[in-house]
């Protein structure tokens, strides 16, 4: 029995300390600005436009456009497309926005609403109701960042047996706060010309995580006009890369986006082998433009007079 | 050759019965799935047969052997049931409509080979539904024969030498429907023919009828009534019906007209009318002076009507949707409505569009260099049982950037401007600033106009892309391929009566010879 009392003493006497440790260890919590694969998102206000309406009515359409990514955009493109031959437009049909991207001081984003008005045709004759789409697309230039802690080790021969890192791929989920992310870098240690010296090399791993699609961000405006833009624009992001502050030479720097796309990036000038192996942060930069779209039905009632 | 005997057999295996069985239920099935597809809006649809027709055929031939039957035999009653949708609007007018309509749903020609014939399988159903039949026939026909009775003078409606005069009398009427729905039979043959031609050359095109309007619209006529089963020679003759019309656009011109054989009504009781919005009619129709014989009595509504077709198509840069393609990305990805199909005014006549538009051809890629544009295929076809006389007119409207330059070769006839269109409802409806409209030249109206009946025609447009800039977006633009048919059409109603010569009549003539 004393021992039961004695372990109830015990176990109190650890809850309390824990329970304090917890109030002691609280922190303000810093919003993960860098991470998902949002960028911008569009969304129609509800009933704006009603999903039902009367022929021959003015009507409004409200988009809220949000940079739920971590890129400032100057300049982002917002179009509507309606079936002109149903619906006409009273205002224009394209609107430029800014928007500056998450960050500590505002982790949600910066958020805007567009309106525009437009009015219903008349329905053809003995036809009661036509359904026709409404698309909001936005273009806009982005650009995604990533940082990777990557161990560069100039023991190529394996020589040394106790190191700080091992050099293996690092994986990259979630996204960085844009539709296009870093998926994996893998870092491989290369000889250089020079024995006294290894070049580091790094395989990037990028991947379109969002809705829309990607197009050289000098194309990203043309995008938005729906003209042709050819082959070597689509789906094409321009890649840079750093390894403390050391330019990286990237291949190819217009990247084309595929299931598997893989840049290599490798430091020419070399490090010298007398460093040892140590940890370094590699930051990887990628520009592009991005599209994205959404399209509400909306329902046209013939009004009857008969 | 036939396997089993058809006799019952109490030692028959079980498996034996379990299959016969699932036959019975197989052909109930399809014999349910035809009356809810051809039969669903109550007049015969003859675009859905195909699907369960060959799967019961080949299931049937298959198996031929094994439920004991010949080939011959399986091939006739599949063809019977097939073909008996041309044979009932036929017969169906000679028969009361509860007896009609119990006769479709219960007495298909197969159900009752394979219950008579191999009544071993299932000799309870087999005894139940013989019973259930004459019952019902019994029943249904008392009431019939009791009238008969009373017109022809007898004062003892239930007797037996009346009820087979009644059947004897009703198996001549029978037997001359037959003929003529023989006659009907041979001419669906050729209409069916002709569209199962044109569909597997590809020259025709389907669209899904607009069901917001939720109620047929056009002229109907009710089945051909009269007073009297049977006609006196010295009295008025007078066949009636009542006319149903119901349009949503522009008014509906109705002229009737009735005929004994090719003999004109004396007397119409109404001749031609207006139908502005929605109206029922009762129409008398009277000959005085037949002589005696059996005539057709024709009661035929012929009307002016209007259909309208649309085709939502989705219009993209031809190297972006390459590319989209390339990348396994569907362009159409946020869109609900992936495939539309036309859409058609409800009505007696079906557009259909396709060629290089429509239904499997989404989004159509536009190209930024090349001018020559999607060809556009129409097809116009009769769905009802009467016939679309004449093509008045054809009207097509594209979104601007469209052009239509040529209809099967023959420059297409352009309007310049909407207020020239020809009715106010489109005229109202049209904008110069997103619309081109076209007329079908007359010259290749007047090459369809000069088939008795017209049935299935199709003809294509050739296009020209004259504004890229309005056809592409930064997603699939939606655009509208709008075309109008006005047209004449003729819908008529038949019943055999014959008349009499009277007792009456001749009385007075005698006594004045004496």
């Amino acid at each position: 029995m004393k021992k039961i009392i004695i372990l109830c003493i015990i176990a109190l006497f650890l809850t309390s300390c824990q329970y304090s440790g917890i109030l002691k260890k609280e922190q303000i919590k810093i919003p993960a600005v860098h991470e998902g694969t949002q960028g911008v998102t569009l969304e129609f206000l509800q009933n704006a436009p009603p999903p039902e309406i009367y022929e021959d009515r003015l009507f409004q359409i409200m988009i809220q456009v949000r940079n739920a990514g971590a890129t400032d955009i100057r300049g982002g493109m917002l179009v509507l497309s309606v079936a002109e031959q149903q619906i006409s437009m009273e205002t224009g049909k394209d609107q430029r926005y800014d928007l500056e991207g998450k960050s500590v001081y505002n982790p949600e984003g910066s958020r805007e609403i567009k309106e525009y008005l437009a009015k219903t045709r008349l329905i053809m004759p003995s036809i009661k109701s036509q359904t026709t789409p409404i698309t909001a697309s936005t273009c806009y230039p982005y650009q995604t960042k990533a940082t990777a802690l990557a161990c560069i080790d100039t023991d190529l021969a394996g020589i040394v047996k106790t190191k700080p890192c091992r050099t293996s791929k690092i994986t990259l989920s979630g996204g960085q706060g844009a539709p296009i992310a870093v998926t994996s870098v893998e870092p491989k240690m290369t000889p250089h010309q020079d024995p006294e010296k290894i070049i580091p090399e790094f395989h990037i791993k990028i991947r379109n995580l969002g809705k829309g699609q990607a197009m050289t961000k000098d194309k990203v405006y043309q995008a938005c006009t729906g003209t042709a833009l050819g082959q070597e624009s689509w789906d094409r992001v321009e890649i840079s890369a750093t390894l403390s502050d050391k330019k990286l030479n990237c291949k190819p720097e217009k990247a084309r986006l595929t299931e598997d796309t893989a840049i290599i990036c490798t430091l020419e000038e070399g490090i010298d082998k007398t460093k040892g192996t140590y940890i370094s942060p590699l930051s990887i930069e990628t520009d592009y433009g991005y599209i994205t779209s959404i399209v509400k039905n909306i329902e046209i009632k013939k009004l009857m007079t008969k | 050759m036939a396997i089993y005997p058809h006799t019952y057999r109490t030692g028959m295996p079980l498996m034996e019965k379990a299959g016969g069985m699932t036959w019975l239920l197989l052909v109930f099935l399809i014999h349910l799935l035809d009356l809810f597809i051809r039969y669903r809006t109550g007049a015969v649809n003859f675009f859905t047969w195909t699907l369960f027709f060959v799967i019961y055929s080949i299931i049937a031939l298959k198996f031929y052997r094994k439920w004991g039957d010949q080939k011959i035999i399986m091939i006739c009653y599949v063809l019977t049931a097939f073909f008996i949708p041309f044979l009932y609007p036929r017969v169906m007018p000679y028969l009361d409509g509860g007896i009609a309509a119990m006769v479709l749903a219960f007495a298909p020609v197969w159900v009752i080979y394979l219950l008579l014939a191999h009544s071993e399988y299932y000799p309870k159903l087999s005894f139940a539904y013989m019973v259930f039949w004459i019952a019902f026939l019994a029943f249904s026909f008392m009431p019939q024969v009791q009238l008969y009775a009373q017109e022809q003078g007898y004062s003892a409606t239930y007797s037996p030498s009346v009820t087979i005069q009644y059947a004897l009398s009703g198996g001549m009427k029978a037997a001359q429907a037959g003929k003529e729905a023989i006659t009907g039979v041979l001419g669906a043959i050729a209409k069916e023919k002709e569209r199962t031609y044109k569909t597997i050359t590809g020259d025709y095109y389907t669209g899904q009828v607009d069901e917001s309007a939720q109620r047929p619209l056009g002229v109907f006529l009710e089945p051909l009534k009269s007073a009297q089963q049977t006609f006196a020679e010295d009295k008025p003759a007078r066949i009636y019906s009542e006319l149903k019309a119901e349009t949503l656009a522009e008014p509906i011109k109705i002229k009737i007209s009735c005929f004994a054989d090719k003999i004109p009504a004396d007397d119409i009781s109404k001749q031609e009318l207006i139908v502005e919005e929605k109206e029922k009619k009762a129409i008398d129709c009277t000959f005085y002076n037949l002589q005696a014989k059996n005539y057709n009595f024709i009661m035929n509504a012929d009307f002016t009507f209007t259909t309208r077709a649309y085709q939502l198509i989705y219009t993209m840069d031809e190297e972006k949707l390459r590319e989209t393609r390339r990348a396994n990305k569907d362009p159409l990805a946020d869109y609900q409505d992936k495939n539309p199909a036309t859409k058609y005014s409800s009505g007696p006549v079906m557009m259909g569009m396709g060629g290089d538009i429509g239904q499997g051809k989404q989004p159509l890629g536009i190209s930024a260099t090349e001018k020559q544009g999607p060809t556009i295929g129409i097809t116009i076809d009769n769905l009802w049982t009467g016939r679309l006389k004449k093509i008045e007119y054809i009207l097509l409207i594209t979104p601007k950037g469209i052009k239509i330059t040529d209809i099967n070769g023959i420059p297409a006839v352009h309007v310049p401007e909407c207020a020239l269109l020809p009715i106010e409802t489109d005229r109202e409806r049209c904008d110069d600033a997103v619309d081109n409209m076209y007329y079908v030249p007359q010259k290749e109206i007047d090459w369809a106009n000069q088939e008795k009946e017209i049935i299935a025609y199709t003809f294509r447009a050739g296009t020209e892309i004259t504004d890229y800039s309005r056809l592409v977006g930064p997603d699939p633009l939606p655009k509208n391929i709008k075309a109008t048919v006005s047209y004449e059409y003729g819908y008529s109603k038949q019943k055999s009566i014959t008349v009499e010569k009277s007792k009456t009549s001749t009385q007075p003539a005698e006594t004045a010879s004496t």
